[in-house]
């Protein structure tokens, strides 16, 4: 009774996520044009800023264990 | 979207005896199982031992129970359930919505003793001799895959019940269906993410972790409750269309004084009081006190009104968990134009304050259509637009002084309105 998934597969799936969500928050943001979508567009921006730094940690674990294994 | 559920107790009488026959088939098929372990695999190299047998034993004797009791129970929740649609005594509505309750746990505690036994025979008995063969594996197989699959059909019609007679009781049940479909996602998600570490399917661990990780996005960015910005004008240019011809009608001269707390009994109060003639004294703090809940005030001769930003202003230190009255001038100058930006009231507010004189800028407020319909009216000039009112109304309550709006300026190029304020000494 394993979780199928790697670090690795949720640290793809992390950045897709982030970017659909960075395209959405900016589709509907006030600069971007006027959109009929009734969400809370602050909270949607929060969650693209977690999920991307939650990206950029995994990139950063990445990065760190390529320098250690060197 | 509210919707009426009326108490059926044929249709629910119907589930019960569905997830009753369930049950049994399940308790069959489990005997046929055990048929397999206790005949069958004996001749596939299995040795006896007790290590293995007594722990296969109790699970077994405790999930069989399981069966039993959750049939009795199931069957008083019909008898239960009969009683209560002749009678109606909400005693036997909770007895059968607690016996039912119960039924649900019992059919989740029989999967999870079903799913260990089931790892006793695929991993343990191997240690004890047991050699694999398609000949005793695929009756087995379709076995545990029946007893799963019927103890998951007989906890869907057991909960569908259990909803049916705690729904019924209300007159009026509420669906929010935004609500309803984040929950179903975020459930549809778990259940797959539990069933991708069982059968180890990345497939079901990425459907699972995007329907939690969507469900729960929803939930979360979902607006409360939002009206068009036309309608807000179209409700409230009227009001102020009035209030601006009594004023004018009835001639008051006098600047609009925006009154601090203390001239009243309740301190979250807001008005204005409105001198019939120019340059008139404010009363004293007795005489508004004295008439305080009445529009005339004799000496001098004037009006209170309340504000058209009064309502805003105690949003406003709802929003920031303070009474104005408590808090200094700078505290509002700081938090103010944060609070405006958080909840949307405009896109920019900045406030400068120099000794007497306060000026506030703010950018392109959802008001600016209001502004622009009451622009260049008196009651614009003298009292301000709600969000102007507003702000001095948060001034003389923050400064504890009387307040008057000097000047206010709407850019309609830019929606930008410019007003300055000035805080009277007594």
């Amino acid at each position: 009774m394993n979780f199928p998934l790697s670090f690795w597969d949720i640290s793809l799936w992390l950045s897709f996520t982030a970017i659909i969500l960075l395209i959405t928050a900016e589709l509907t943001s006030q600069h971007g044009g006027k959109t009929r979508l009734h969400i809370h567009r602050k909270r949607l921006l929060q969650a693209t800023f977690a999920i991307t730094l939650l990206f950029l940690i995994t990139v950063a674990i990445y990065v760190y264990e390529i320098i250690v294994s060197l | 979207m509210k919707i009426k559920v009326p108490f059926k107790p044929r249709i629910i009488v119907a589930l019960l005896l569905v997830a009753i026959l369930l049950n049994a088939v399940s308790a069959v098929l489990f005997m046929l199982v055990d048929h397999v372990v206790h005949s069958d695999l004996y001749n596939y190299g299995l040795q006896f031992k007790n290590e293995w047998a007594e722990q296969y034993w109790t699970y077994s004797k405790l999930l069989m129970s399981f069966f039993l009791v959750a049939m009795v129970a199931m069957g008083i929740s019909i008898a239960s359930t009969s009683i209560y649609a002749q009678s109606r005594k909400s005693g036997t509505r909770q007895a059968t919505l607690l016996l039912l309750t119960l039924v649900t746990a019992i059919n989740i505690i029989s999967m999870l003793l079903f799913i260990r036994i089931n790892s006793i025979v695929n991993l343990d008995l191997y240690n004890y001799g047991l050699q694999f063969s398609y000949d005793w594996a695929v009756p087995y197989w379709t076995y545990t895959r029946l007893i799963l699959g019927s103890i998951g059909l007989a906890f869907a019609p057991t909960l569908i019940s259990l909803t049916l007679i705690f729904s019924s009781a209300y007159a009026f049940v509420k669906i929010d269906s935004i609500k309803l479909v984040c929950i179903t996602m975020l459930s549809v998600g778990a259940i797959l993410l539990a069933l991708s570490t069982n059968f180890s399917s990345t497939i079901f661990a990425f459907v699972g972790l995007s329907l939690v990780f969507w469900g729960g996005l929803l939930l979360y960015i979902r607006p409360q409750e939002y009206v068009k910005k036309s309608l807000l004008n179209e409700t409230v240019s009227p009001l102020l269309a009035n209030l601006d011809k009594i004023l004018t009608e009835a001639a008051y001269k006098g600047t609009a004084v925006y009154l601090p707390p203390k001239y009243f009994k309740d301190t979250k109060t807001s008005k204005i009081y409105m001198s019939k003639e120019e340059n008139a004294k404010l009363p004293t703090l007795e005489e508004i006190r004295r008439r305080e809940n009445q529009f005339l005030i004799e000496n001098p001769e004037g009006i209170l009104l309340t504000p058209p930003g009064a309502e805003l202003t105690k949003m406003l230190e709802e929003k920031l968990g303070k009474n104005f009255a408590d808090v200094t001038l700078e505290y509002l100058q700081q938090k103010l134009p944060e609070v405006f930006e958080k909840i949307e009231i405009a896109e920019y507010l900045q406030i400068k304050i120099e000794n007497e004189r306060v000026s506030t800028t703010i950018t392109n407020s959802v008001f600016n259509e209001l502004c622009k319909a009451t622009n260049p009216s008196k009651m614009y000039i003298r009292i301000g637009c709600p969000v102007c009112s507003a702000i001095a109304c948060a001034l003389a309550k923050c400064s504890s002084r009387p307040v008057i709006i000097e000047e206010t300026r709407l850019t309609e190029d830019t929606g930008i309105i410019e007003t300055s304020y000035k805080i009277l000494e007594e």
